[in-house]
């Protein structure tokens, strides 16, 4: 798993939920807010791309992330801590 | 043989007052669009000082009982987040108040907005083993308000209203007959949303929804292991999800759709929600938050509102109570549904609320509040209006008269 592949992911939910937004325009240095998500989006983005990632990431964590890549970040860190933990690397 | 067991009857008590949102919002200085858009609730059901979760959880049953129901119920669980003592059940007063025959189990649970279904889901399966007496049937009631929150960001979502149903075993259920042993339970310890004193409901609204969906992903996935692979949209003719606000159902419909469907555009998903879960908000949009009532709320506005529903149509139904416990069951609607749906009179109920002002709802939220646990307590009955003259005297509703070196007095009106 890549950062570029754990930013798709998120923004693929991230189009799902907010009207006329397309992958091409999305910017990872901003904030999803910017593009007008609102807490209850938010939570449905952050929430379906960890279901989607098999990871989970304490809400505390979450908190202090201030962008995109931010949450990229947290999310593949996350992963490869399950990655590693996990018996035979099986994830 | 196996039994087939069911919701016989459904009845739900919306209180007696109302708050428009719009009013609210002005208030607060807060967008009515989030409130009527993004939250879907447009009214909130509030309590008279004379009401508590006893008098609205028998205000729910009353009328719905016949004599041979009264002499037919043997067991009776209320379940509630508010309750009024920590010792004696609500259960207690329901059975006395509904004149039920003095062989009845009963008992009161708490979990959160859990506790109706994991009300319904117990009674269900004492219908079903084989030792309910024959004829036997089951009340479960859920009644709950919220405490005070004037001015916290989740003001929006509040409300009270209980909710009766009516469990027995019958050759054919005439509202609603559950699938048994079609249930997926997912269960995680974390503090959301809670109640550490009778007068305090607080918490993280935001972990609340994480954990909400995280459960509605692994009730369903249980579902699956123990029904078998289903086609989702096939396989549900109709959806109901908890909703500590209608919105919510939105986001819960969606988060399964991505999961086990190719249907993911947001133009598309609106639209299959549209179709399948959107009449179930009927009355919630009036109401508010009715905890543990939610889906029970739902499945009546469902029945009543959904034009094309078909007796037979199968309904996924998914709960979840702080805390955590949540489970995703199915159901059949039931040959009689509409005309069930339709006795219960809910809409003539919300009509007939009283609307009330912003000032006034402070008021009464406030006298509540002071009342709550105390140890002497006489309502207010000209709190404004004559209110209690007008929708209380001469209807036969229970009411909470005194509390008075702690024992409380209920009497009808």
């Amino acid at each position: 798993m890549t950062h570029e592949q754990v930013t798709s992911v998120i923004i693929k939910h991230l189009v799902r939920s907010i009207d006329e937004l397309t992958p091409e325009t999305v910017d990872v240095k901003k904030s999803m807010k910017d593009y007008g998500a609102n807490s209850l989006d938010i939570v449905e983005v952050v929430s379906a791309s960890m279901r989607e990632l098999k990871v989970k990431v304490p809400r505390a964590e979450l908190a202090t992330i201030t962008n995109i890549d931010g949450l990229a970040t947290v999310l593949l860190r996350v992963w490869n801590e399950k990655q590693a933990a996990a018996p035979n690397g099986a994830g | 043989m196996t039994r087939r067991v069911g919701i016989e009857k459904l009845r739900v008590y919306p209180t007696t007052l109302s708050l428009d949102m719009d009013a609210l919002c002005a208030a607060r200085d807060h967008d009515p669009a989030d409130v009527h858009d993004n939250l879907m609730v447009d009214r909130r059901a509030v309590n008279p000082p004379w009401e508590d979760a006893v008098t609205m959880a028998v205000n729910a049953a009353a009328p719905m009982l016949t004599d041979e129901d009264r002499a037919a119920i043997q067991l009776v669980i209320v379940g509630s987040e508010t309750s009024v003592d920590q010792e004696k059940p609500i259960s207690s007063w329901v059975h006395r108040y509904l004149g039920i025959q003095p062989h009845c189990r009963n008992f009161e649970i708490k979990h959160a907005c859990y506790s109706g279904t994991a009300g319904v889901q117990m009674a269900t399966s004492w219908l079903a083993s084989g030792q309910a007496p024959r004829g036997a049937k089951a009340l479960v009631i859920n009644s709950d308000q919220s405490l005070i929150a004037l001015g916290e960001p989740y003001e929006f979502v509040c409300g009270a209203g209980a909710a009766a149903v009516l469990l027995s075993s019958s050759p054919e259920p005439d509202f609603l007959e559950l699938e048994l042993g079609k249930s997926g339970v997912y269960a995680n310890e974390v503090t959301d949303v809670f109640r550490p004193t009778p007068r305090v409901e607080t918490g993280n609204s935001e972990t609340s929804l994480y954990s909400y969906l995280e459960a509605l992903a692994g009730a369903y996935a249980r579902y699956v292991d123990v029904v078998g692979e289903v086609d989702f949209d096939a396989f549900f003719q109709r959806n109901v999800y908890h909703v500590p606000f209608g919105g919510m159902s939105f986001r819960a419909h969606k988060a399964l759709l991505q999961e086990y469907t190719a249907i993911t555009s947001r133009a598309d998903v609106r639209a299959h929600w549209a179709r399948k879960v959107r009449p179930s908000l009927h009355y919630t949009r009036q109401i508010g938050g009715t905890y543990g009532s939610s889906t029970f709320l739902a499945l009546l506005g469902l029945v009543e509102t959904a034009e094309d529903l078909v007796s037979g149509e199968r309904v996924g139904i998914f709960a979840y109570g702080s805390g955590s416990c949540a489970e995703f069951y199915s159901a059949r609607i039931g040959a009689k549904a509409k005309a069930v749906a339709e006795a219960a009179g809910l809409q003539t109920l919300c009509d007939a609320r009283r609307p009330i002002s912003v000032a006034e709802y402070e008021a009464i939220e406030r006298e509540r509040d002071e009342a709550t646990a105390a140890r002497d307590v006489v309502p207010r009955r000209g709190c404004a209006a004559h209110w209690y003259e007008e929708l209380y005297a001469g209807k036969r509703r229970l009411v909470l008269q005194r509390v008075d070196g702690y024992y409380r007095h209920y009497e009808w009106s």
